[in-house]
């Protein structure tokens, strides 16, 4: 029994290395090469197709979580962004306030600070109308400003607004000087949100990006306070005065607050 | 009734015009949307109430704007005087001839201001700028008119309807 089990294991080697010896045999070789190159592009269609439907299985689930997830995070977004917007609009009105503040505490006259909350009906004047009114002390006459200059005066006052006549409006007139020259005129509305300098004799040399400010002697605003810078000037051979044009340092378009100097300004003597 | 709606409406429209449309100046600022409402009334609704509230509404646009008192009113008055009639002489489709009638009256607006800014003497400083005004404000005249007649149409229908249901009621 035990002879016919050796018998049989010894078999067993045996074949199993002539098999061994075979693969590295040519012809085994042969035989393998043949045997692969015809199963083989049956095994890789189907490796491929068996991968592509775990792929498609796997990603459709994957899919409808990541779709999920997609949709959390566009709200999460949409949230950031609205608080990042608040964030930047609060940053940009504390920018604006802090310059407000500083004006107000360099400034020798008690200021107001309102909003605007509306703008003239028709486009051919240039008024605004503002948060404050006789209430909080506003009367007609008040210069209004902002720290990067000067923005009009109120026109009319009721008990809680101000209609102001912005220094662009062609009713409105500034008495100013040229910062540099001391040259005299006035700054008066156009139609192209800007400001003429009116009656500035040809004998000052004003020049492109002067500053021109308030003279004072008009009795509403008070001394000092920038207008605008020159933009252009024409002077012809002919005439007692130059053409100068102002563009204001202000930006109306923007216009969101503004300062009104409520105690009047002393008249220049 | 009719006189409390027209005047809210004409508020509603000189807010909206003071504080919404600002914030577009290059496109809508330009028009005024008091002119659609006044042609409104002056071509398709009934005397009641017409003349009181455009008279209102003439002083309460001159008093929120910065030029000349009167200017607003004389405008819708003159609307009022030469359109009234206007549906007797000429029928064309009503949008169409809501569509005219507020290029028209734009252009009257337009001119009035215009001889008002003339008048002192700031002629010289206007030209092209004018033009480009004028021009937006016909181009939305003419576009927005159709809009705005749909708008007010509606709007009265559902009004006159509740007002004529509350009555049958009371009877």
């Amino acid at each position: 029994m035990v002879a016919a089990g050796a018998a049989v294991l010894i078999a067993l080697y045996l074949i199993v290395f002539s098999f061994a010896y075979l693969r590295h045999a040519s012809v085994g070789d042969a035989a393998t090469r043949a045997a692969l190159f015809c199963v083989s592009p049956f095994q890789t269609a189907v490796s491929v197709t068996m991968k592509a439907m775990d792929d498609v299985w796997s990603h459709y689930f994957f899919l409808i979580s990541v779709a999920r997830e997609n949709e959390e995070l566009k709200k999460k977004l949409a949230r950031a962004s609205e608080k990042n917007n608040q964030c930047r609009e609060m940053e940009l009105a504390n920018d604006r306030l802090v310059a407000f503040v500083n004006l107000q505490r360099q400034s020798p006259f008690v200021l107001e600070a309102a909003r605007v909350i509306a703008k003239d009906v028709s486009p051919w004047y240039k008024t605004i109308i503002i948060s404050k009114g006789t209430d909080h002390g506003v009367v007609t006459g008040c210069p209004v400003v902002v720290p990067e200059g000067i923005v009009g005066c109120v026109l009319a006052a009721s008990a809680g607004s101000a209609k102001v006549l912005l220094i662009i409006d062609r009713n409105s007139s500034v008495d100013a000087l040229v910062q540099r020259t001391r040259a005299r005129g006035l700054a008066q509305g156009m139609a192209r949100e800007l400001c003429r300098f009116d009656y500035a004799l040809r004998k000052f040399d004003i020049k492109i990006g002067d500053t021109v400010v308030t003279s004072g002697f008009d009795g509403i605003y008070p001394k000092g306070l920038r207008i605008g810078s020159v933009s252009s000037i024409i002077r012809r051979n002919s005439g007692l005065f130059q053409e100068v044009e102002l563009a204001p340092y202000v930006d109306f378009t923007t216009l969101e607050e503004v300062l009104i100097i409520l105690s009047p300004p002393v008249p220049e003597s | 009734m009719h006189f409390l709606v027209y005047f809210i409406v004409s508020l509603l429209l000189a807010t909206v015009q003071t504080t919404l449309l600002p914030v577009f100046p290059r496109l809508f600022a330009q028009y005024d949307l008091l002119i659609p409402f006044v042609v409104f009334l002056t071509l398709f609704r009934s005397s009641i109430g017409r003349l009181p509230v455009i008279l209102i509404s003439g002083s309460l646009m001159d008093l929120l704007s910065g030029g000349s008192v009167g200017v607003y009113l004389i405008t819708y008055i003159l609307i009022l005087a030469n359109f009234r009639k206007v549906t007797v002489y000429f029928h064309f489709k009503e949008t169409v001839l809501f569509q005219i009638v507020i290029v028209l009256s734009v252009l009257i607006e337009n001119l009035i201001f215009g001889l008002v800014i003339s008048l002192q003497a700031w002629s010289v400083h206007l030209s092209f700028d004018a033009i480009a005004v004028l021009a937006t404000q016909l181009m939305w005249a003419l576009v927005s008119s159709p809009l705005l007649y749909f708008a007010f149409n509606s709007m009265f229908n559902g009004i006159d309807k509740f007002i004529i249901g509350g009555l049958k009621e009371k009877i």
